[in-house]
């Protein structure tokens, strides 16, 4: 390897220089995270304009634009966007904050967390959609149903994450805390939470993404509304473009809300050190 | 409020056959053995002696973050059951909290103050460690001699009855060391606050204090306790300067 290279005669470095030239050709900054997305469209453009796949199967960008604006324009997406952002939202709101009290009081007591560790692992270990059956005998198809499942699927992240910011607090920072003679509450506010917030952070984004992964099969498997029941039923009219379009709009609100996350949370660290 | 020689026994720091063992994988390891100290309140106390030698373990026990030790450590005559507000400390690495502004980081040793003393305590002594204009500052946008003097007025701040240093000023250049050096020495004297500096200039040491604690490692024990009984402003270049600067350096080698 090492020989080859030093092999490399002297007159390739213009066509080594003319590479890194063309490297450095970047295109403005802001527009790098659109370049993958439009090669992948493009890819998809040729594949169905040379039929690679059955109509039925692979429906060309174009048609599924069509059926975006159709579902937009007879309200349809809209209505079945909306219940799932309620139900996402309803579970996200139950699973987080039940998770993050569950995990500040692991994280502060030993003991607690001594008791409740073993049963809590255990049951993380249950994959949120384990839950669907036993849940579906109890509650039917009602709404509950899915809130729970999407409660849970965030619980589990947010209470590890949460306990995990707490325990993994510097000592050095709680030793300046004890001196200084903070109280309980400044302890809190003053150390706790902005020590934890990077940890919490990522717990918080993993429980958003399991939250739809939780909402999008709950709704494939047990509702007669909502994004996922959408896809579901345009699988069945074997009609892909519906599901593409379903796929697009969760990935897109998903986006949306992990970039929401994002800069949230770098309002909440302006202090960090720039990196 | 005159203070007589009965009250400054029963209000100073009594360190009575103090030890320290840690354990390190299950073995023990001596620290500190045998450490007898009396502090008087106002005094200043500097501390000599090589890396690994206790020196900050002993900080640690006498601000009560040491729980399980041996021994006798009292204040005013009150034994040491935990950290409390009378008694500050300047840790050799600053641990300001880096979310902290400079200013929120002095504010928060001075909880539940009125609103225009911890401002006016802030300034105060935002000016005496000379970091005017970096009141907003955060930690990480401070160089490590700025951080060591936010540090210490963090501390100040507080107006603890006895305030330890742990090598607070390795970390600055020798003009504002010796700015420093002086501030805090006025300080101590002019509120009588009492200090116990750690550091490894030994020239300064026997300068500023009342006594100069040696300590010798493995385990940790106090060599030598050698009072100074100079006046102040004291001339380095003294006789007896000199000769007490000797008996440290001689105290400091084994
Ligand atoms: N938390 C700890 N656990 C185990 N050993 C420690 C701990 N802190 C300090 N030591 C040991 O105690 C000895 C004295 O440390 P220290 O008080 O920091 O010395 P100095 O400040 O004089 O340099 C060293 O040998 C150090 O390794
Ligand atoms: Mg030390």
């Amino acid at each position: 390897m090492n020989v080859r290279l030093l092999a490399i005669p002297r007159a390739s470095s213009g066509a080594r220089e003319s590479f890194r030239r063309v490297l450095s050709l970047r295109p403005p900054a802001a527009l790098l995270p659109f370049l993958l997305p439009l090669l992948v469209l493009a890819a998809w453009q040729l594949a169905a304009s040379r039929a690679l796949l059955p109509v039925q199967i692979l429906p060309p960008p174009a048609l599924v634009l069509q059926t975006l604006v159709d579902l937009t324009a007879s309200g349809d997406i809209v209505a079945n966007i909306e219940i799932s952002l309620w139900r996402i939202g309803i579970g996200i709101a139950i699973g987080c904050s039940f998770g993050l009290a569950l995990g500040t009081v692991m994280g502060l007591s030993q003991t607690v967390d001594d008791y409740i560790s073993p049963l809590f692992r255990a049951l993380a270990q249950i994959p949120s959609l384990g839950w669907v059956p036993i849940l579906i005998l109890i509650f039917g198809l009602d709404e509950i149903v899915k809130y729970l499942i999407i409660a849970k699927a965030c619980f589990v992240p947010a209470t590890i994450a949460m306990a995990e910011g707490i325990r993994n607090i510097p000592r050095a920072y709680k030793e300046a805390a004890t001196v200084l003679g903070l109280s309980r509450s400044a302890t809190i506010r003053k150390l706790i939470v902005p020590a934890a917030l990077p940890t919490i952070f990522g717990g918080l984004r993993l429980a958003f993404s399991n939250a739809w992964i939780a909402l999008i099969v709950v709704e494939m498997l047990a509702a007669q509304e909502g994004v996922g029941y959408m896809m579901v039923w345009g699988r069945t009219l074997f009609q892909t473009d519906i599901v593409i379009a379903g796929m697009i709009v969760i990935g897109v609100i998903g986006l949306a809300m992990d970039a929401g996350l994002r800069r949230l949370e770098r309002r909440l660290r302006r202090w960090a050190v720039p990196s | 409020m005159s203070l007589t020689a009965d009250t400054d026994a029963t209000r100073g720091l009594r360190i009575r056959n103090v030890g320290k063992t840690y354990r390190i994988e299950g073995r023990p390891l001596p620290v500190l053995q045998n450490i007898h100290l009396d502090i008087g309140p106002g005094e200043f106390v500097g501390i000599v002696g090589a890396s690994g030698c206790g020196k900050s373990t002993l900080l640690r026990l006498i601000i009560g973050l040491e729980a399980d030790y041996e021994g006798e450590i009292a204040l005013g005559g009150d034994p040491i059951g935990g950290p409390s507000r009378e008694r500050g400390i300047v840790f050799q690495d600053h641990r300001l909290f880096p979310w902290l502004t400079v200013t929120d980081n002095i504010a928060l040793g001075l909880e539940g103050l009125a609103a225009a003393e911890v401002r006016e305590r802030i300034a105060e002594n935002i000016e005496l460690v000379g970091l005017q204009g970096f009141e907003n500052a955060y930690p990480h946008q401070l160089s490590g001699g700025m951080a060591q003097r936010a540090a210490i007025a963090r501390a100040l701040a507080m107006r603890p009855q006895i305030l330890v240093l742990d090598e607070p000023l390795g970390a600055l250049d020798s003009l504002t060391r010796v700015r420093l050096q002086n501030e805090l020495f006025r300080i101590g004297r002019q509120s009588r606050m009492t200090m116990v500096l750690v550091t490894h200039d030994v020239e300064e040491a026997v300068y500023r204090s009342d006594k100069v604690v040696v300590m010798e490692p493995r385990p940790g024990r106090i060599k030598a306790t050698i009072p100074v009984h100079l006046d102040h402003p004291r001339q380095r270049g003294s006789a007896e300067f000199v000769n007490l600067r000797e008996r440290v350096y001689e105290a400091l080698q084994y």
